[in-house]
């Protein structure tokens, strides 16, 4: 038996990619069922949803802020300006509008990240699709709650409605019932796009999001 | 040494979720207890009061913690990649150049006052971190051990008295 990594490597060369190393006297070819990593302790393999919620709330914020940002350079009246004006008004608009949309997507994203917690630790320990789906509905619910139960004190329809886009007008005639069953909705598809991300991305967007 | 952090340009989104969250948290507790002082009297009124401040005022809150800790994770990201070094004096000068930039739109005077107050509390909190660092590490260092001390003990043999 000891002698065998010494007749494997005579009969066939240095096959199998392995680094055959002459200070071994093992084949480490025979190593390899073991783990290949040595973990700290209370750590696991693949990070989990209370590690990875910072970075997911970071990203939601920038991602808004970049949004916002990039939405307000088509201010109507900014085309008009020159010189030092247009800087100012230009910083003004992308810093406004970006934190206004910053603030609502990190919210969002913190609201997602906490529900998908509690429905993981409320379901014993197991992290799978139903946390996700379960957390962006709910999510949605919670921040859709607030316009559901105002809407009776506060429900003047505004007079700048013309200005607003298609999307946004006919968010805003739904009755109170339509915008939480909306914002259910859209958590719950965002969520799903998430759990397709996870399981059935390609190898090349995988790449192309991979942190490196 | 923590192992859980990501590498530096994603700790830039790291750090701004996390005091994004902190801020949330925090902003929210403290404007609750705001908005229910000023609610009307009544419970129910005290009680809704403070959530629709805290509904109103968290994600802004939230919103000036994140973009303080965004920018923080940026210089510190930056002078890492300029220095090709880690160590407090990059978060000291990170400290100066976060309140340099968030305050530099009201002018240069301010700017240059925020940034000395945000290099200071930096410093402060980084001095703080060595000091205990420095108390934690002296406190487990090995020690030579100590023999009783044998001078005022008396010898064996002859009593000291007998050659006066």
């Amino acid at each position: 038996m000891s002698s065998e990594p010494y007749q494997r490597q005579e009969s066939d060369g240095s096959s199998h990619g392995l680094i055959q190393t002459p200070y071994l006297n093992i084949n480490p070819h025979y190593l390899q069922s073991t783990e290949e990593y040595i973990l700290p302790e209370d750590a696991s393999p693949i990070r989990s949803r209370a590690q990875m919620m910072f970075s997911m709330i970071g990203t939601a914020t920038v991602f808004g802020a970049a949004l916002g940002g990039i939405e307000s350079i088509r201010y109507s009246g900014l085309q008009l300006l020159k010189g030092k004006s247009e800087r100012m008004q230009t910083t003004s608009a992308v810093l406004k509008n970006g934190g206004r949309i910053a603030q609502k997507c990190g919210s969002i994203a913190l609201l997602y990240c906490a529900c998908s917690i509690i429905c993981e630790k409320c379901r014993g320990g197991e992290d799978d699709e139903i946390n996700t789906l379960v957390g962006g509905a709910a999510a949605g619910a919670l921040y859709s709650l607030p316009g559901v139960l105002n809407v009776k004190k506060h429900s003047q329809i505004s007079e700048d409605v013309e200005t607003l886009g298609v999307i946004r007008r006919s968010i805003r005639r739904l009755p109170p019932v339509g915008r939480f069953f909306f914002g259910t909705g859209v958590g719950l598809a965002v969520g799903g796009l998430l759990c397709l991300y996870k399981t059935q991305a390609s190898d090349y967007v995988r790449q192309i999001t991979r942190k490196s | 040494m923590d192992y859980t952090r990501d590498p530096c340009p994603w700790r830039i989104l790291d750090d701004c979720g996390g005091a994004f969250g902190l801020g949330f948290i925090g902003g929210g507790l403290f404007s609750m207890v705001g908005g229910a002082r000023n609610a009307p009297k009544g419970i129910t009124n005290r009680l809704m009061g403070g959530l629709a401040n805290a509904r109103i005022k968290a994600p802004r809150t939230a919103g000036s913690f994140g973009v303080w800790g965004f920018t923080f994770s940026l210089c510190d990201c930056s002078l890492v990649a300029l220095r090709r070094k880690e160590d407090p004096w990059n978060s000291i000068m990170s400290g100066a150049g976060t309140g340099f930039i968030l305050a530099i739109r009201q002018g240069m005077a301010p700017a240059l006052g925020s940034a000395a107050i945000g290099g200071v509390l930096l410093a402060l909190i980084e001095g703080v971190g060595i000091a205990l660092n420095r108390f934690q590490a002296e406190m487990y260092k090995p020690q030579p051990p100590q023999f009783e001390d044998t001078s005022s003990l008396p010898t064996a043999g002859v009593p000291l008295q007998s050659f006066q």
